[in-house]
């Protein structure tokens, strides 16, 4: 006969020892930022029923020597999620794909980054699609006062301070 | 005891074999590579026409070529072994270059492997893998030729097909390569 008590004490504990080991895995949930300007729609499809694909965005914050700081990750399970980027300063976004084959016993991550500096009073709208094995990132950034907006460039840091 | 080998580097392995079978050196620009391809055993010259102007054609190779094939890409397989699983992990970075005048856009790839005998001199920047040359036939359409293994590397082809046509502008997951 299994003592209730005890094993409460049991899960209690496994759920602890697990939250410190998500912890250490160095991987964040995204804090809220205010305003949420960034509004992120994700389209996935690894084309095949043997495989599948994940995608996540990593937000990092970078200063005005280039050097960046992990923020958080935001998982893009959902076909759209909000999310904020402090305005005036630069943003980092690296979009990670995570695939994996059952069949063939593999596995690869793709990042793709994207530097921004996100306006006051502006919206941005991302697209990130990743079907058949072919990833599209888009940014657009809303007119504000002054429609209808306008595409922004994707770069990455090797362009920071250029 | 199945062979772990991956398959596009296998190919790419055969490919640096049938250009270099001849003269016992490997191509070590792109118009050394575009001479050498179409009588490579493993080699291929692919061509088609888009409805497109070549200039805009120009502008996606140059946009999307190092947006999407400046990358270091590191793969992780596991297969049954005999004493059990064998992970296998290995390292590309691809290195692209994009070079665009009035008559001709060039779009290079080049990769570097890790951890592999280079049994002939490697190019600054890795062995060429693919070359794609656009040429304009006229205000609205384009030529375009790829120099490439005759096998293998089917999405970076894909992608590198859309950007031409202009149908996907999308970038290839180069661990799929």
């Amino acid at each position: 006969m299994v003592d209730k008590g005890s094993l409460r004490l049991r899960i209690t504990g496994l759920l602890f020892l697990l939250g410190v080991l998500a912890g250490c895995s160095g991987i964040r949930p995204y804090p809220e930022v205010r305003p949420l300007n960034l509004s992120i729609r994700t389209e996935t499809d690894s084309g095949s029923f043997f495989s599948n694909v994940r995608a996540s965005v990593d937000i990092y914050r970078v200063d005005s020597l280039c050097r960046t700081e992990y923020q958080g990750t935001v998982k893009l399970d959902r076909p759209s999620v909000k999310a904020g980027i402090p305005a005036q300063s630069l943003s980092y976004m690296v979009f990670v794909f995570s695939s994996s084959s059952f069949l063939a016993g593999s596995k690869g991550t793709m990042s793709h980054g994207a530097l921004l500096k996100a306006r006051p009073n502006h919206t941005y709208d991302i697209k990130v699609s990743y079907k058949k094995d072919i990833y599209n990132v888009s940014i657009r950034e809303d007119g504000g006062e002054k429609p209808p907006g306008r595409e922004i460039e994707i770069r990455d840091m090797d362009s920071c301070g250029k | 005891m199945k062979n772990m080998f991956p398959f596009s580097l296998l190919i790419a392995v055969l490919l640096s074999a049938s250009l270099s079978g001849c003269v016992g050196s490997m191509p070590q620009t792109a118009e050394e590579f575009r001479k050498a391809v179409p009588g490579a055993f493993m080699g291929k010259v692919e061509t088609f026409e888009v409805n497109r102007p070549f200039n805009a054609v120009a502008e996606t190779f140059r946009k999307k070529g190092p947006e999407c094939l400046n990358k270091t890409v590191t793969t992780t397989s596991t297969t049954p072994g005999q004493y059990g699983p064998v992970v296998s992990r290995y390292t590309v970075a691809y290195k692209p270059t994009v070079l665009v005048n009035k008559k001709r856009a060039e779009l290079h790839v080049q990769h570097h492997t890790d951890n592999t005998v280079k049994v002939y001199k490697e190019p600054a920047d890795g062995y060429y893998l693919i070359v794609a040359d656009a040429y304009p036939i006229n205000k609205e359409k384009t030529r375009v030729d790829i120099y490439r293994p005759s096998m293998g590397h089917d999405v970076m082809l894909k992608a590198i097909r859309g950007w031409a046509t202009g149908d996907n502008v999308g970038c290839p997951d180069l661990t799929k390569n």
